[in-house]
């Protein structure tokens, strides 16, 4: 007898079990559910439906305004993740804390309030629409309603890494002559790279999925305003189960992508880190 | 975390570099965090304190609350069970299969709300997997509360998961081990030992699980039918008011989610400001 | 209660933790586990917990087989090397943890618990410590803390894996001496983890050396020290010289010189003249002077290592030419002693350095 399959501590047979049911359950089924939607599509079926102009330009508004909502915070975030951590000023406890609202706050909350703020008659959209701008209801609005629920990803994933930054790299620099631009630039920034990128994907990849605070900003035209979780209900609301299942893998592929080059990514980072110590 | 040294003249920005990032970076949380907030509470009482209290003891806002706690606490409870679990087995048991456990696990972070509330429509949906069954035993669960806490636990379940995770890989199991060579047993071991190593790690998984479960939207809306005083959570509540014109109604409904965030907020500086100071106690683990 | 190991295998995914340990252990010995890092000691002393399940081999108390008992059942102390306390509790209840878990018919009464737990107390001189959590005691102090939490269930078997590990060497010396003492009363059949080979010495009745999870060697210390059973023991020892060597047969006329000389530091004898060899260099340790001496047939140095006088009596100053020789040596061919009946018949004609 091996008494291998043994362990110290108790509890692996239950636990394996409630983990193995409820991920079953909550999880397991249902997506096989999806695949078992998709699968009743056949593939010519399936390809009309992904590319049809209305999906094609849903997929251009979801993808485009996630990227460029993860943009603005590629240089809002750190630049937000740099001042908490390095600088000293009132309020700053309640500037960090304030960064996880997107998180903390319903985004239907964030949806209408960010509505209000910039539609033609709210304080924001009047003065920006002054100037030519119009927000609300436009892709600009998608974006700015994404800026604000991917914010704190990239904030949240530089911040460790700033806080952990040994300081005589930076000081060494100094020695050398180096100005504090040239260091900032040439010796933090760097450093900082993969948690920036980490923190774009997770950014991008929720933006790609977010609902809640975009559909009322949004104003939902399709071909011009329709994010593509929004065509997904839309065919659910007309019953056209197969339709939404097909958006919804592309959506998911999308999603799963992304995650996954933050994972190579990651696995890169780390060889060259180790192969740099060794 | 505690800043960094900040003594050294290396590590501090010259006041032309420091002024202007500073302010760049106030600007952008002022015009994309404080004003938003502020702006709940401004829109909320814009037909003063009478309208605003009028709207929230309404006949279809009370249904939404009461929808509200009831999911959060079948919600959160199951979740935080799950995680207890999910992270005992993961951290203490090395087994096959053990990555792929924890990439399911965080799944839910990459589906989209909307595809979560999807598939739950195609298993019990009208025209789904399990319909004719349901339909011989007369249950409904789509367009149902059962539904709705079955997207919102979806939406939800990583969380504490993923908190304890990190956490107990890093305190390891000695003190469970030695639990154990004393004679504890299972039980005893986890009361005794595990639950107080793993307070506060818990409780801020527990906070960010029920901020998420109240707040969501998007699951919940695909799923729930929207049917008034049934089936309308209070986000959903929220998108009904407003859609329907009655602005001030909706963002009284909506200041009281904010407040909700804003206690969330503070419970979790407060808890992890708790977690920093508990763990260089712990000592014996670098 | 005595324990019995045999062929005990384990295996890591990727590395073999303990390959074939056969042991027996007699009731009331203090036994140590003596061996380099990595060696698997732990994972021995884990495997006798019930912390660990061997692959193959069975692990018996008293000739009763508890190889599948789980660690709950198995009624071992164990010190952990880093205590493992539990730092919500305080010290008392951290020593009367045991007693609280105990099943609902086996749990002692209130006064019966505080009883037993503030003597335990007093025997680790920690009486006035007893509401104080981990987190504000001394490592020392931690340390018999751990020994007391494992005691208050009165094991027939306590187990210490390095338990003066995290200890600085004032209070480790302290402590070793103390828990000897303990032992010398209680009696309870106890293995301790070590690396410090002289711990094992002070303390432990009989010294099991390990090397990649086998166990090269079992003696009581004088044996060990004497009689290694191979080189690898020789040199886990302590420094050691070693010289090649020639074993002249008396009948025959015969050299072999296959032989290597082990020869400890404080055995080495200088003595001025001819010898070839040079003295390199004289460090001066304190209580003790350290010589080392080249020889150009050898590619380290020979040390030696004298009491002060005895230094100051040779002579000895860096440049002198010196020979050498030896008050006491082991002799291994390959990895085999040169046993006694061998030794008597021959003459070891020359130590390599001496004749060079
Ligand atoms: N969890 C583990 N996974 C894989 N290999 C392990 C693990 N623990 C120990 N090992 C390996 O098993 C061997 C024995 O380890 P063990 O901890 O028993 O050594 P040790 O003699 O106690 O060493 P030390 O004196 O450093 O504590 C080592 O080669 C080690 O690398
Ligand atoms: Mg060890």
């Amino acid at each position: 007898m091996r008494a291998k399959h043994r362990h110290a501590l108790p509890g692996f047979g239950l636990t394996l079990g409630v983990c193995l049911a409820y991920l079953g359950l909550i999880v397991l089924l249902p997506l096989a559910a999806l695949a078992w939607k998709s699968a009743s599509l056949g593939a010519g079926e399936f390809w009309a439906i992904v590319t049809a102009p209305r999906a094609l330009a849903a997929y251009r508004v979801t993808f485009g305004c996630a990227a460029l909502a993860g943009l603005v915070n590629l240089v809002f975030g750190p630049l937000l993740a740099w001042v908490l951590v390095r600088y000293r000023f009132p309020g700053r406890t309640l500037v960090d804390a304030l960064v996880d609202l997107p998180f903390a706050l319903p985004t239907a909350v964030a949806g209408i309030t960010l509505t209000a703020l910039y539609a033609s008659n709210g304080p924001l959209g009047r003065a920006l629409e002054a100037h030519g701008w119009k927000i609300a209801y436009t892709p600009s609005g998608i974006t700015v309603a994404l800026v604000f629920v991917s914010l704190p990803f990239l904030v949240r994933s530089v911040q460790p890494v700033l806080e952990h930054l040994e300081p005589d790299v930076e000081e060494a620099a100094a020695t050398l002559g180096a100005g504090r631009l040239t260091t900032l630039w040439r010796v933090v920034l760097p450093t900082l790279w993969p948690a920036i990128l980490s923190g774009f994907a997770l950014a991008f990849a929720r933006a790609l999925g977010e609902y809640g605070s975009v559909i009322f900003i949004a104003g939902n035209m399709p071909m011009v305003s329709e994010i593509a979780p929004l065509l997904i209900t839309a065919k659910l609301d007309q019953y056209d189960y197969a339709g939404a299942t097909a958006i919804a893998l592309v959506l998911l592929a999308g999603s799963f992508a992304t995650l996954l080059a933050l994972n190579l990514l990651q696995l890169v980072t780390v060889r060259r880190r180790s192969a740099g110590s060794a | 975390m505690s800043a960094p040294r900040l003594a050294s003249n290396a590590l501090r920005d010259p006041w032309w570099l420091r002024l202007p990032l500073l302010m760049l970076a106030l600007a952008f949380v002022a015009l994309f965090l404080v004003l938003p907030l502020l702006a709940v509470f401004g829109y909320a009482f814009e037909k003063g304190v009478d309208f605003y209290f009028a709207s929230l003891v309404d006949e279809d806002a009370r249904a939404a609350i009461r929808l509200t706690l009831l999911v959060t606490a079948i919600a959160v409870p199951a979740n935080t069970l799950f995680g207890i679990a999910a992270a005992w087995l993961i951290t203490r048991f090395s087994f096959p299969g053990r990555g792929l456990l924890l990439s399911l696990i965080d799944l839910p972070f990459a589906v989209s709300p909307v595809i979560a509330g999807l598939i739950y429509v195609l298993l019990f949906g009208a025209q789904g997997l399990f319909a004719p069954w349901l339909a011989a035993h007369d249950v409904k669960i789509i367009f149902a509360v059962p539904g709705i806490v079955l997207a919102t636990i979806f939406v939800t379940f990583p969380f504490v998961a993923r908190e304890l995770i990190p956490l107990m890989q890093a305190q390891g199991s000695e003190q469970e081990q030695a639990a154990i060579t004393l004679g504890a047993g299972g039980f005893a071991m986890f009361w005794r030992v595990v639950l107080p190593k793993i307070g506060w790690g818990l409780g801020y998984g527990v906070i960010l699980c029920n901020a998420r479960a109240i707040g969501e939207f998007g699951a919940v809306s695909v799923v729930s039918g929207h049917i008034r005083g049934l089936t309308n959570t209070m986000p959903l509540h929220v998108e009904i008011l407003y859609n329907e014109y009655q602005r001030t109604a909706a963002f009284a409904v909506a200041s009281l989610l904010a407040l909700l965030a804003l206690a969330t907020l503070a419970l979790k500086q407060l808890v992890g400001w708790r977690m920093r100071r508990a763990t260089p106690a712990d000592g014996t683990h670098a | 209660m005595s324990i019995e190991l045999s062929a005990i295998e384990y295996r890591y995914r990727d590395a073999t933790a303990l390959a074939g340990i056969d042991l027996a252990i007699e009731s009331g010995e203090l036994l140590a586990l003596l061996g380099p890092s990595g060696c698997g000691k732990t994972t021995l002393l884990r495997t006798i917990a019930g912390l660990e399940f061997p692959d193959r081999g069975r692990v018996r108390f008293e000739g009763r087989d508890v190889t599948a008992l789980s660690a709950r059942k198995r009624h071992v102390g164990f010190v952990f090397q880093h205590y493992a306390l539990f730092n919500h509790l305080t010290v008392f209840e951290n020593v009367a943890f045991g007693l609280r878990v105990r099943g609902w018919f086996r749990r002692p009464r209130r006064a019966e618990l505080e009883r037993a737990v503030s003597e335990l107390l007093e025997l680790v001189q920690l009486g006035e410590f007893a509401r104080r959590y981990p987190a504000q005691l001394s490592g020392g102090q931690r340390q018999r803390v751990a020994l007391a939490r494992a005691l208050a269930v009165e094991p027939q078997i306590l187990l210490l894996d390095e338990p003066f590990g995290a200890l600085d060497a004032r209070v480790r010396a302290d402590l070793r001496r103390w828990l000897r003492g303990l032992h010398d009363r209680i009696h309870v059949t106890s293995v301790f983890v070590t690396h410090d080979q002289e711990e094992a010495f002070e303390l432990a009745d009989r010294i099991a050396v390990m090397n990649k999870g086998r166990i090269e060697q079992i003696a009581d210390p004088e044996t060990l020290y004497t009689h290694p059973a191979n080189p690898f023991v020789c040199r886990f020892l302590g420094e050691v010289n070693e010289l090649p060597a020639a074993l002249h047969a008396r009948w025959t006329g015969i050299d072999d010189e296959r032989v290597v000389a082990f020869v400890r530091p404080h055995d080495l004898e200088f003595s001025a003249g001819e010898g070839g060899a040079r003295v390199e260099q004289v460090r001066d340790l304190g209580a003790n002077m350290r010589v080392e001496v080249r020889h150009p047939a050898l590619a380290q140095p020979l040390v030696a290592v004298w009491e002060r006088s005895r230094f100051a009596r040779s002579g000895l100053a860096p440049g002198r030419s010196v020979a050498v020789s030896a008050q006491r040596q082991v002799l291994f061919r390959g990895d085999a002693p040169v046993d006694a009946a061998e030794r008597a018949g021959n003459a070891l004609r020359d130590i390599l350095v001496t004749h060079g």
